[in-house]
């Protein structure tokens, strides 16, 4: 049975690009609506994080026997 | 407020989540074929992935929304909920308690109370714990639906039947390991989801120390203010504060309530049940740089006429429970607000799962096994279970419809649980740590706990007294009010379960052997290195909270 750090790793993974791809979009487009602080982008590197997490968990029970 | 406006990658996020925990369901239904890996995930689960469980089974949406509006209410006290509220009764399960839950391989509080004194006393507490449950999973369901509807514009019906079924579906197939498997998702989702609000809050004010000199002083310290009641914004003392949350509700809930419990009893050795709790605690302190912290940036934004920031009003009354969507409102674009929302549905689904897990153990066990059929097989008791879980959604929906026409009830639920688990934690105290308790004085003092209760919640709501009898002071909140009445009523059941074995039958030292202290081997590790052992890091832990008490104090 794959453990629960493997589905930790594929939710954050999956909704970490998902993420990234909404900030590359409005990095391309600037959306109508304004958000505070929206000038440091925060979809694209927050995304990113949680794409480098999930990958961490995904790798990590990978190397498992 | 207009609605928040979702996009398709924002659905994206949402229909992945339940893409994912459905598959989750499917996926664990082949690994669950016994009543124990249906009502205790096999026993085999490793301290991380109990404690994760464990902590976030308490960590509800409602509860986000909740606490980050009473910080805006009350200020920095509502900290005292995730520190002194919360670790001192952690610690103590995993030290002192759990090794009489694990070793006497109960599969639920109530049974515990079977073996410590009787059947009756058993069957009180599950039927309280079965409705209490019903309840509080309604309730949420109802919340749900009414924060979905306020912040995103959905259908009260629809998002409600739908989270409600989805909950019913992996629940029903793969039983608390599905529920663990995804309070542990919904952990990281809440952290990804909503700790972005508490960092892009600090880059827009500032720092930290900006944010605690932009409110006053009533509202950013712990303790230094809790001498009198009337300095600071909670309207409590300190004597409130220890005996009321530090104590009897947070001891009746986190020692005694079989939602989170439960949670320890799937770890796979006693020593992984201990450190359960003891490792939850670490992430529980943690939790108010996501909670208290959001409401602290609220606060500060809705001071600075400049900002644009506003709670919501309804008919004249401020709906503190909109500062953390109004707060995700301001910072995410688009993508985060689907995480954002997911991170919040999560909160409330697992929150749901977590109930009904609970519910369809107890009930299965011991009120259906009990008391109806005490014959069942292990295979009958697997498609009870089942059903239980079937049935328990459906009635907390028909709770959420009945809440939905007595919205007050919500202000109901730290009330629910000082009726139910204040009382339980003084039986739970005496049961296992008194040998002369007899099983009569701990059913009717409990009774008398719960009734008292009850009595004094009716009594101060109809002003049949006034609350400073309960409260010992003219100054008062309702939080303040609920923290007294759990006194009360511990107190009450605590003296009257003493006074009633004086005169009542004790049961037979031999029977208690595994269930007392004194009559049970002690769990000490003497062969487990110090750092892998509960009581190592549960000194780290009190350090560590008194370390964050000394510097917010």
């Amino acid at each position: 049975m794959k453990s629960i750090w493997f589905f930790v790793g594929l939710t954050l993974a999956i909704m970490g690009v998902l993420v990234v791809v909404a900030g590359l979009l409005d990095y391309i487009t600037p959306p109508d609506r304004q958000t505070a602080l929206e000038s440091t982008h925060p979809a694209l590197w927050w995304g990113a994080l949680m794409v480098i997490a999930g990958t961490i968990f995904l790798s990590r029970e990978k190397k498992k026997p | 407020m207009q609605a928040l406006s979702l996009g398709v990658i924002d659905w994206l996020v949402i229909a992945s989540y339940f893409g994912i925990v459905l598959g989750l369901g499917f996926y664990l239904k082949r690994y669950t074929r016994s009543e124990e890996d249906y009502f205790l995930a096999g026993r085999k689960n490793s301290s991380w992935v109990a404690g994760l469980a464990f902590l976030s089974a308490n960590l509800g949406a409602l509860e986000l929304l909740g606490m980050t509006g009473n910080t805006f209410k009350y200020g920095m006290y509502v900290a005292h909920f995730y520190w002194i509220g919360a670790i001192p009764a952690m610690l103590f399960l995993g030290i002192y308690m759990m090794p009489f839950y694990y070793s006497s391989r109960i599969k639920s509080i109530p049974g515990y109370l079977k073996l410590r004194f009787d059947e009756k006393t058993r069957v009180l507490n599950g039927i309280a714990f079965g409705v209490m449950t019903l309840l509080v999973s309604g309730i949420n369901l109802y919340a749900m639906a009414l924060v979905l509807r306020t912040f995103v514009g959905w259908d009260w019906n629809v998002s409600m039947w739908i989270s409600a079924i989805t909950v019913a579906v992996y629940v029903g197939m793969s039983g608390l390991m599905s529920a663990i498997f995804t309070e542990i998702i919904q952990f990281f989702l809440i952290w990804f989801g909503l700790f972005l609000v508490s960092i892009l809050g600090i880059v827009e004010i500032g720092s930290i120390q900006e944010i605690l000199n932009r409110i006053p002083e009533s509202f950013s310290t712990l303790w230094s203010t809790s001498g009198d009641a009337s300095q600071n914004g909670m309207m409590i003392t300190w004597a409130g504060i220890v005996l009321g949350l530090g104590f009897v509700l947070s001891f009746g809930y986190w020692t005694t309530d079989f939602l989170v419990v439960q949670r320890a009893f799937s770890a796979k050795d006693l020593r992984s049940a201990r450190m359960t709790p003891v490792l939850a605690s670490f992430f529980k302190m943690a939790l108010p740089f996501i909670v208290i912290l959001a409401g602290l940036i609220a606060l500060v934004l809705s001071r600075d006429p400049g900002s644009g920031f506003a709670l919501l009003e309804e008919g004249g009354q401020v709906n503190y429970d909109s500062a953390l969507p109004l707060l995700i409102a301001r910072y995410y674009p688009s993508g985060l607000i689907g995480l954002g929302v997911t991170a919040l549905l999560a909160g409330f689904m697992a929150g749901q799962a977590g109930n009904i897990s609970a519910f369809n153990t107890v009930w299965t066990y011991d009120i259906y096994k009990s008391v109806i059929n005490r014959n069942a097989s292990d295979a009958h008791l697997l498609w009870m279970g089942r059903v239980a879980t079937v049935a328990g959604v459906l009635l907390s929906i028909v709770t959420a419809y009945w809440a939905k026409t007595f919205p007050s009830i919500m202000d109901y639920m730290q009330a629910i649980f000082s009726w139910v688990n204040a009382p339980l934690f003084a039986t739970m105290l005496l049961g296992m740590f008194v040998r002369w308790i007899t099983p009569s004085a701990a059913f009717w003092g409990l009774l008398a706990g719960m009734g008292s209760s009850f009595f004094l919640f009716l009594a101060v709501k109809f002003q049949w007294i006034d609350y400073s009898v309960l409260t010992l002071s003219t100054s008062a909140s309702d939080m303040a009010a609920n923290f007294w009445r759990a006194w009360w009523a511990w107190l009450i059941c605590f003296v009257s379960t003493i006074v009633i074995s004086f005169f009542t039958q004790k049961k037979p030292e031999a029977e208690l052997v595994g269930l007392v202290k004194g009559l049970t081997p002690a769990a000490g590790e003497t062969h487990v290195p110090r750092m892998r052992r509960p009581e190592t890091w549960a000194v780290i832990s009190v350090i560590v909270l008194v370390a964050l008490n000394m510097y917010f104090w």
